[in-house]
């Protein structure tokens, strides 16, 4: 079995989970070490804006030590079922047949299980040292996560219950998951019940919170929060006023729901919360102090 | 079918703050006398965090608005596990019902079966437009990406149910020989994945839902015409500087089903900064409106015309209360041409 992590990316839409994706490949790159990126229910975001093609299900290079690759369900089973009938005639006859197409497209929980299944088999594969996944949102990430678990007890013998037991046993050795969220109020307190409604024994699993989009202080604007002359002196300038006061709120929500998130985690010591500012395309990668010490 | 009722739904991607516009299109509703209903789909929480509330799954919860306010606002989270159990168990015969509220599979359905939570959303506003108690009913959808699935999900179950595949495969009746060929094919191969036990669950699971099924089949035909009602709106929001690819994906599932979008709507609309004075500004003043102007960038005219409908940038602070949001909901306004 190979050393290959696998790193869950998890969080509330829009939060930027396939960009902590892209900054955790990237920091594994500077390492020299490689990485697969993998993109869920058919996304493929990432090739353009490497300006690469994507190639769906087979891996994509973005650059020398990054790959990508976009899994869809059905690109998932087909993959899954013709891996075990070793016959692609078969599975057009079983699978594309119109009588079970349909029962396949609504099978509780197949489609986690076989995209987590070709998570597993990226992972055995040994060809990178880490696997990413850039998870689907919220609730949806802890699906796909549960996926194996689901199967096995949906199927409780057989030769699904010891493919999924395969799958499992990787998933609970090799992964890690990092929640993602952004410092105001509703990301902060979906992230507290990812938290609480994650399996318990996956608790132990997560590296962190990492917060995005964290708004630093410069020294003009701390100047000016500090000194109430300036608030006063911009009443002649109204929409330079609600600006400020925007920004000022802002930053007093940020380090409000920070302190919230940290007193309400159950185990605080467990967790580490890292900031992180905005981090664009074209800049160079945001420093994240600590990230070593949980990677 | 009411008709006069009117079904917004509001689709983007995450984190456009969806469910915040949906509660002002909710709240603007009221303001003009109108008698509406939030649903909140996926994780449906998000709402009741918005609002401070209290809330149930499955009913509808009056929100409190200021006196003035001629019309009525509620919201309601889906359980869709909830509705699809209350459904079943009210189609299905009371000594079947014993029977299928204990088998496996159904108690997996419940929860997990491909498209039955997306079903079960739009089951859920048919039986508030069936009520005739709103003029309009307001869908918050999932993120893009799930909302396409929610769109599909009545086609989907349809097929399902209409496909009878697991009848005929799990049938004894004979006939084509090349047919029954097949069929033993497929079976033996449903048999290696699944296990014979759990194939006979999930034939046992159709056969005593069957009449739920048909009631089922009914009701997404019926949801697929008001998702295609020409009445029926899509709002698509967005923000300033966000990529699309997603929202792409979703506007195409629409227009390949003839849905036409209503229109756009931006949310955190930035405010414009006039230029920095060049006379009479204090050099600090002056240092704080340059910073400000970079963390605060507008947008071009001619973007702002894209939209139909736009709500200001506000302070986090507002969105925490109802009051706030009243407050910021009535900003609610069609774009302004002046620029």
């Amino acid at each position: 079995m190979a050393d290959t992590n696998i790193d869950f990316v998890m969080g509330k839409g829009g939060v930027g989970r396939s960009t902590t994706s892209r900054l955790l490949a990237h920091h594994y790159a500077e390492r020299g070490e490689s990485t697969i990126i993998v993109e869920c229910n058919g996304c493929a975001d990432l090739p353009s804006l490497y300006g690469k093609q994507s190639q769906g299900y087979t891996p994509t290079h973005l650059t020398n030590l990054i790959s990508t690759i976009s899994v869809s369900p059905m690109a998932a089973i087909e993959d899954y079922v013709v891996q075990q009938l070793k016959l692609q005639k078969l599975y057009k006859l079983i699978f594309d047949n119109r009588l079970v197409a349909p029962l396949i497209e609504a099978a509780p929980g197949l489609h986690d299980a076989v995209q987590l299944g070709k998570i597993y088999d990226l992972q055995i594969s040994g060809q990178w040292d880490h696997v990413v996944v850039d998870c689907p949102a919220t609730g949806h990430g802890i699906s796909l996560i549960s996926a194996a678990k689901t199967m096995m007890d949906l199927s409780r013998r057989g030769p699904l219950y010891n493919q999924s037991q395969l799958v499992e046993d990787v998933v609970r050795e090799h992964g890690r998951v990092l929640l993602v969220t952004l410092p105001e109020e509703l990301p902060t307190r979906e992230t507290l019940q990812l938290w609480q409604t994650m399996r318990p024994d996956f608790h132990n699993k997560v590296l962190g919170i990492l917060i995005n989009q964290w708004q630093p202080v410069t020294h003009t604007l701390q100047a000016s929060f500090d000194n109430d002359d300036i608030g006063q002196s911009l009443n002649a300038h109204p929409a330079y006023q609600t600006v400020f006061k925007l920004i000022q709120e802002q930053h007093k929500q940020q380090d409000t729901w920070l302190k919230w998130l940290q007193t309400h985690l159950s185990k605080p010591q467990d967790l580490s919360v890292l900031t992180y500012e905005k981090w664009s395309t074209s800049s160079t990668l945001p420093t994240l102090e600590g990230l070593e010490t949980w990677l | 079918m009411a008709m006069s009722t009117q079904v917004v739904f509001m689709c983007g991607t995450g984190g456009v703050g969806k469910t915040t516009t949906s509660v002002a299109m909710a709240m603007n509703e009221a303001r003009q006398g109108r008698r509406c209903v939030l649903l909140t789909i996926d994780p449906a929480q998000r709402l009741a965090d918005a609002l401070h509330l209290e809330m149930a799954g499955n009913v509808a919860t009056e929100v409190p608005l200021p006196e003035e306010c001629a019309g009525h606002l509620w919201a309601m989270m889906l359980d869709a596990g909830g509705a699809f159990e209350d459904f079943s168990r009210q189609h299905t015969p009371v000594h079947t019902w014993s029977k299928l509220s204990k088998n496996r599979y159904f108690q997996f359905a419940k929860d997990k079966m491909g498209g039955i939570q997306e079903m079960m959303a739009v089951m859920k506003m048919m039986e508030l437009v069936d009520t005739g108690l709103y003029d309009t009913i307001i869908v918050d959808t999932p993120p893009a990406q799930n909302a396409q699935q929610f769109f599909e999900a009545p086609e989907k179950i349809q097929h399902l149910f209409s496909s009878s595949g697991l009848q005929w495969l799990t049938s004894k009746s004979s006939g084509f020989a090349s047919m029954n060929f097949a069929k033993s094919i497929i079976s033996k191969g449903l048999n290696f994945f699944l296990g014979s036990e759990t194939i006979g669950e999930i034939s046992d699971f159709f056969g005593l839902f069957k009449q739920s099924a048909i009631a089922l089949e009914e009701m997404a035909h019926h949801c697929q015409q008001l998702l295609v009602d020409s009445n029926t709106q899509y709002w698509l929001i967005e923000v300033p500087n966000r990529r699309l690819q997603q929202l792409k994906a979703l506007q195409e599932t629409l227009e390949s089903k003839d849905i036409q979008i209503t229109g756009r709507l931006l949310n955190k609309t930035p405010i414009t900064l006039p230029p920095v004075p060049e006379e009479f500004v204090r050099p600090e003043l002056r240092a704080i409106m340059m910073e400000l102007q970079k963390h605060h960038t507008p947008l071009d005219a001619n973007i702002l015309e894209q939209y139909a409908l736009q709500l200001p940038i506000s302070k986090p602070e507002r969105l925490e209360s109802i009051e706030g949001l009243w407050q910021w909901s009535s900003g609610l306004g069609y774009p302004t041409h002046d620029a």
